[in-house]
């Protein structure tokens, strides 16, 4: 993962002057409030617990806060702070060494997006949703990785492939392996 | 039925679109607000010692003022018992003590370098020197110095109000 100053390393603008104080932690707030739906999707991507996910949301945002003084100096402040989260939510999950808690459809359908449907509809849409779940989790990290973040729209490819250190073609053909191998257990399964 | 790709995207979709719980951009800000959990930390952990050591030197010293204060008691004890009445107790008693101090004559052995100036004898120092083994003390009062022979008395043979007398002079 690194420690914090090698993440800041390549993200500030050359030359610029650090903030006072108080304008810093008015940033800082201020990124809050735009970003912190946006790392909770990508906690959550991992997690798949809403609790934990708000944990490593407020993790994220403690580093930030002990280094604001460079906050002024940041160039992309979104993908910056989705990288920090990933990092953190990956390290959670490495020390943790459990899986994401695909199995609790409760959890599943209270982040379900608000829709007009039967509360039937939504237990089965859960249920499907989470089976699909699980087939990501058993794809190598890699391919796993890429696919999660691929569904956050939040995100471009470009952007994708700064918070993973890769190229945006290395991405592309990652996305496609994973959907192409989730896709064969689905066909499996519904041969047998 | 949808199909796969439809399913896989739905699926993504449904992570992509998690509903943050209500309140989180407060609570993040509230735990921004909050001190560093490492200081309070600190904190609790010096009270936590701070109160390990005041019950550890309570335990240590709670103990010790007790037997000070037995000590105390018992040395009074003591001072009544040093006082016998004449005609008792034997050897250590009133009657066999003289009342002025006698001088002791340095013997030859004990007459080194050194010259007596306050009138007491004063031991050569050097590991030739020979020194008195004990002194023993007849039952008449009277002191008999017995050179290079240990004395052997058995407990039963002093009696217990001397004894008390020798140890808190």
């Amino acid at each position: 993962m690194g420690t914090f100053e090698a993440q800041l390393a390549g993200w500030l603008q050359p030359g610029a002057i650090a903030c006072p104080e108080e304008e810093s932690y008015a940033a800082v707030t201020d990124l809050v409030h735009r970003y912190s739906t946006t790392l909770f999707r990508v906690a959550y991507s991992v997690t798949r617990n809403t609790g934990e996910a708000e944990d490593v949301v407020q993790e994220t945002f403690l580093r930030v806060l002990r280094h604001r003084e460079k906050l002024a100096e940041l160039r992309d402040p979104r993908v910056w702070l989705v990288r920090i989260a990933w990092n953190l939510v990956l390290d959670r999950k490495r020390r943790s060494k459990t899986r994401p808690e695909t199995e609790d459809i409760d959890d599943l359908i209270r982040v379900l997006p608000a829709r007009e449907r039967r509360a039937d509809e939504e237990l089965i849409a859960a249920q499907g949703h989470s089976h699909i779940l699980s087939l990501i989790d058993e794809l190598p990290a890699k391919e796993r990785q890429v696919l999660l973040l691929s569904a956050l729209e939040e995100l471009s490819t470009a952007q994708i492939a700064v918070v993973l250190r890769t190229t945006e073609s290395t991405i592309r053909s990652r996305i496609f392996r994973a959907r192409r191998m989730i896709a064969a257990k689905l066909e499996q399964e519904a041969e047998k | 039925m949808m199909n796969t790709e439809s399913r896989i995207d739905a699926a993504l979709r449904q992570i992509a679109q998690a509903a943050p719980p209500s309140g989180l951009e407060r609570r993040v800000i509230g735990r921004l607000d909050e001190p560093p959990r490492g200081f309070i930390a600190v904190y609790s952990i010096s009270a936590i010692a701070i109160a390990a050591s005041l019950a550890v030197a309570v335990l240590a010293f709670g103990p010790l003022t007790a037997e000070i204060g037995s000590r105390h008691s018992s040395a009074a004890l003591v001072l009544h018992v040093t006082s016998p009445a004449k005609g008792a107790f034997g050897a250590a008693s009133a009657v066999n003590v003289p009342s002025v101090p006698l001088p002791l004559a340095a013997t030859p052995v004990n007459q080194g370098r050194g010259h007596a100036r306050t009138g007491r004898a004063i031991l050569p120092a050097g590991s030739r020197a020979r020194h008195a083994a004990g002194v023993a003390v007849r039952s008449d009062g009277a002191r008999t110095v017995m050179l290079g022979q240990p004395i052997r008395m058995t407990p039963a043979a002093i009696p217990a109000a001397s004894l008390a007398t020798v140890t808190h002079r």
